[in-house]
């Protein structure tokens, strides 16, 4: 089921991002905007590995531990839902 | 587009302070991950909640269609924003089936507060790329201070290319080789993604999009990108345990 659910994640943050950005200016200046944004921000989220998406997982499971720590047990312990799958739509 | 207000800490570098100036101590977290500190910085509540219907005001894509606004939404700060950067569609937008709920005096008072605060914005974003470095841009806190309280619309793109220093990146001519070089494994994903997010934006739509001219322009250049991450991270089974 929950497998069901991260096929339904498409990801579209890169187009989204290129998308917002065509809106403000010129393509060519978008694009080196752009190459700047993944060589500073974006490329470890896009790597083979995804170790950047597993730090920002950690630290919101830790953030939903400080805030509401009953939500953080029922979904992370009882459930046991990665919480991969829900930050991939965020960050992603 | 909304970064993460989890920043990423190296523990090395003490930048604990980066912030900002006038934040208020915010309560600090670190959480390990091999070997990495990573800073858990929370966001400030009551600032979050300005910078939102700024947003609104800011960004006509992100805008609720006018039938949607209700009487003291934050969305009716668009009007006189929209006066402020001189849209000439600003007064036919202000149609008559959507009646402010204000008195007329006071709209107009908060209109030309919120014109003249505009106003100001720009003004300091303009000063402040002149008197900022690009290279610097990223990290200066005067930079990061007005990028909080909003980046009017008029100039949000010349700050994009100046905080991101897209300028000292560009290699002329390269743009347009790589475009000649066509699809990539990817283009039929990146335009059923196109289909999705644009609908609102006929210009982004179709074979033509200039969305997937860059996307492929770029993943020319950098092929070892997943473009597809989800898909993969599935493959991989990282996600699919459960």
């Amino acid at each position: 089921m929950v497998a069901c659910r991260g096929a339904n994640i498409m990801p579209i943050g890169l187009t989204r991002i290129v998308g917002q950005l065509l809106l403000q200016g010129p393509e060519e200046e978008v694009f080196w905007i752009f190459v700047s944004l993944m060589d500073t921000y974006l490329r470890p989220y896009f790597s083979t590995n995804n170790s950047q998406l597993e730090v920002d997982a950690t630290l919101f499971s830790r953030a939903l531990e400080n805030n509401d720590s009953q939500l953080a047990k029922r979904m992370l312990m009882d459930m046991s839902i990665p919480p991969e799958i829900i930050c991939t739509d965020w960050y992603v | 587009l909304s970064l993460p207000n989890l920043r990423r800490h190296k523990s090395k570098q003490d930048e604990t302070s980066s912030l900002g100036s006038g934040s208020q101590t915010a309560e600090v977290d670190t959480v390990q991950v091999k070997d990495t500190d990573f800073e858990l910085v929370r966001p400030n509540l009551p600032f979050i909640l300005t910078r939102n219907s700024e947003d609104a005001a800011r960004d006509g894509s992100l805008e609720p269609p006018l039938s949607l606004i209700q009487p003291g939404s934050p969305a009716l700060s668009t009007f006189s924003n929209r006066s402020a950067n001189g849209a000439s569609d600003s007064a036919s937008r202000n149609s008559p089936r959507t009646e402010p709920p204000l008195s007329p005096l006071k709209f107009l008072q908060e209109a030309e507060q919120s014109i003249d605060a505009h106003r100001q914005r720009e003004l300091r974003w303009v000063s402040l790329m002149s008197s900022v470095l690009p290279a610097q841009a990223r990290k200066a806190k005067k930079v990061k201070k007005l990028l909080l309280e909003g980046v009017p619309a008029s100039v949000r793109y010349l700050v994009w290319s100046h905080v991101t220093n897209g300028r000292e990146r560009t290699v002329a001519g390269v743009y347009a080789q790589l475009c000649s070089r066509g699809r990539v494994p990817a283009s039929d994903s990146i335009e059923a993604d196109i289909q999705r997010s644009f609908k609102d934006h006929p210009p982004l739509q179709g074979h033509e999009s200039p969305v997937l001219t860059v996307l492929q322009a770029y993943l020319n250049m950098v092929p070892d990108i997943q473009y597809n991450i989800g898909e993969y991270a599935l493959s991989n089974g990282s996600m699919s345990r459960g």
